[in-house]
């Protein structure tokens, strides 16, 4: 914690002065993404200052969102990138092509066949007794984790799909190219989920992390769902932007 | 809601829990269930099927954790709303999205200040600037559940002179266009998913940490000058849909990222 610095002769506040050390040491680089920050009682033992001086100060940074307070855990500077999703008029889906990245990969991590959740089997028309694929992943972007998906498809339309295929492609490359529906729409779903501790532990974050729950449901011709997908957008990371007007 | 509603099959392999929670998900999803309409209690529905109490308990703690029920001394309600898009991609307000919604709207304001623009706001909304602001820190009501909490900043120097117009019931974007006939013609929001702090948990009677919908929005009337910067939170269950069409997926698919 040498990147702080107080003076207790000026007049400058002291929660600022420790806020403003912390800020500067993020700049600069001397604190990255999810290193440890000292705890209130370490700070107060080094600078004989009241905890409520050091409560103020990450209370500041918190806002600023360049530090998080995990309870239990500690506090963390949070510089991770964040992602930046075009959502609305349908025109500006074009905006993805604004967002690059170096690396992606994909982590597969469950392949099933299932046949008992009514909502799987309501979304994709299916009748009772009909089973259908159950493909859960998590993605990286830049070798972080950015979204975990767990993706539905029938039986009786995917005849043969391996878990391969879900490894090797991405399920737009899936619908068009190795089985042979197209993508006529996509409709998607927005709701806000805490994540359960699995979860978590799957996308590398803290028990109870806010995230995007997302629910597509692809159509192919004649507008029948061919697809369903869950995902969970870590929120700390994703934002989703509307242009109006 | 009426139990018959609900279906549970014991011969099937899939556990009760799941079962109520899946069939009470698909219900809530499907709009069979209205917002904030109260749900049988554990007791009714553990005895209606002969089911254990902790089963029920675990499937109601589910949807409760996935932010789809909403739960006050033991009683259980729906926490799960279907919008429009438009409410998304248009300038819209939150008033009428409340009336809308078949509930009661009220406003209530709990701060009103003249300050800067706090640092969190100046970086989501891309507006920085020194100058003062008239700060409103509302609370939204639909038939007295306070439903999202909003603190909008509005230019002083714009709008000083009808700072005294601004009361609670009324919708702001109506005194602005009355009074200063500013028209909310464009805009940005960045929509973003928080875990809900202590203060603002207390406020709109929630858990802390629940996932919740976080809007950073700023508009601009018909002259392109700025009308406010907003940021408001809501532990709604906010469903709403959005659509892609064919032809821009197959142009993104092919050379960028796209999520599915």
């Amino acid at each position: 914690m040498n990147y702080i610095k107080i003076d207790k002769t000026i007049k400058k506040a002291l929660y600022l002065q420790i806020k403003d050390s912390i800020e500067d040491a993020i700049k600069k680089g001397a604190l990255t993404d999810n290193d440890r920050l000292p705890t209130e009682s370490e700070l107060c033992d080094v600078f004989g200052i009241s905890d409520i001086v050091v409560k103020n100060a990450y209370k500041l940074l918190v806002k600023q969102g360049l530090i998080i307070r995990v309870q239990g855990s500690g506090t963390f500077v949070s510089t991770r990138k964040v992602f930046k999703f075009p959502l609305g008029g349908f025109d500006r889906l074009s905006n993805f092509s604004s967002y690059t990245y170096h690396s992606k990969s994909k982590r597969v991590i469950l392949f099933d066949i299932a046949k008992d959740d009514e909502m799987v089997k309501t979304t994709l028309g299916l009748s009772d007794q009909t089973s259908y694929f159950v493909a859960k992943y998590i993605v990286f972007i830049e070798n972080a984790e950015v979204l975990m998906q767990t993706l539905y498809l029938s039986q009786a339309k995917f005849p043969d799909l391996s878990i391969h295929d879900i490894e090797q492609h991405n399920l737009v490359e899936l619908l068009q190219s190795r089985f042979p529906y197209g993508i006529k729409r996509v409709k998607n779903g927005f709701s806000p989920v805490n994540l359960t501790s699995s979860e978590a532990l799957l996308l590398n974050t803290y028990k109870h992390a806010a995230a995007h729950k997302v629910r597509t449901v692809v159509h192919y011709k004649h507008d029948l769902p061919i697809a369903f997908i869950e995902t969970l957008f870590l929120g700390q990371y994703t934002q989703f932007e509307v242009i109006l007007g | 809601m009426k139990l018959d509603k609900i279906k549970i099959d014991k011969r099937q392999s899939t556990p009760i829990p799941l079962q109520i929670f899946q069939v009470i998900k698909a219900l809530l999803v499907d709009q069979q269930i209205n917002y904030l309409e109260q749900l049988p209690s554990v007791e009714e529905v553990s005895s209606y099927f002969e089911v254990d109490m902790k089963d029920v308990k675990e499937a109601y703690s589910r949807l409760v954790s996935e932010n789809l029920l909403h739960v006050e001394q033991e009683k259980y309600y729906a926490n799960y709303v279907t919008f429009s898009s438009d409410y998304y991609i248009k300038p819209s307000k939150l008033y009428d999205i409340i009336i809308k919604l078949g509930l009661t709207p009220s406003i209530k304001t709990i701060k009103k200040r003249v300050t800067v623009l706090p640092f969190h706001l100046q970086i989501e909304s891309s507006v920085k600037n020194d100058d003062t602001y008239i700060h409103l820190k509302r609370i939204y009501y639909g038939n007295d559940v306070p439903l999202a909490l909003m603190d909008t900043y509005l230019p002083y120097k714009t709008f000083h002179n009808i700072e005294h117009l601004i009361v609670d019931e009324k919708p702001l974007y109506d005194i602005i266009f009355n009074e200063a006939g500013k028209l909310v013609s464009s805009g940005k929001r960045l929509m973003t998913v928080v875990n809900l702090a202590r203060e603002d948990a207390k406020i709109l009677n929630a858990a802390r940490d629940t996932a919740s919908y976080q809007v950073v929005s700023s508009t601009y009337d018909q002259h392109h000058h700025l009308i406010d910067i907003s940021r408001s939170i809501s532990t709604m269950n906010q469903y709403f849909e959005v659509d892609f069409n064919e032809d821009d997926i197959q142009k993104i698919a092919k050379n960028h990222f796209f999520y599915i």
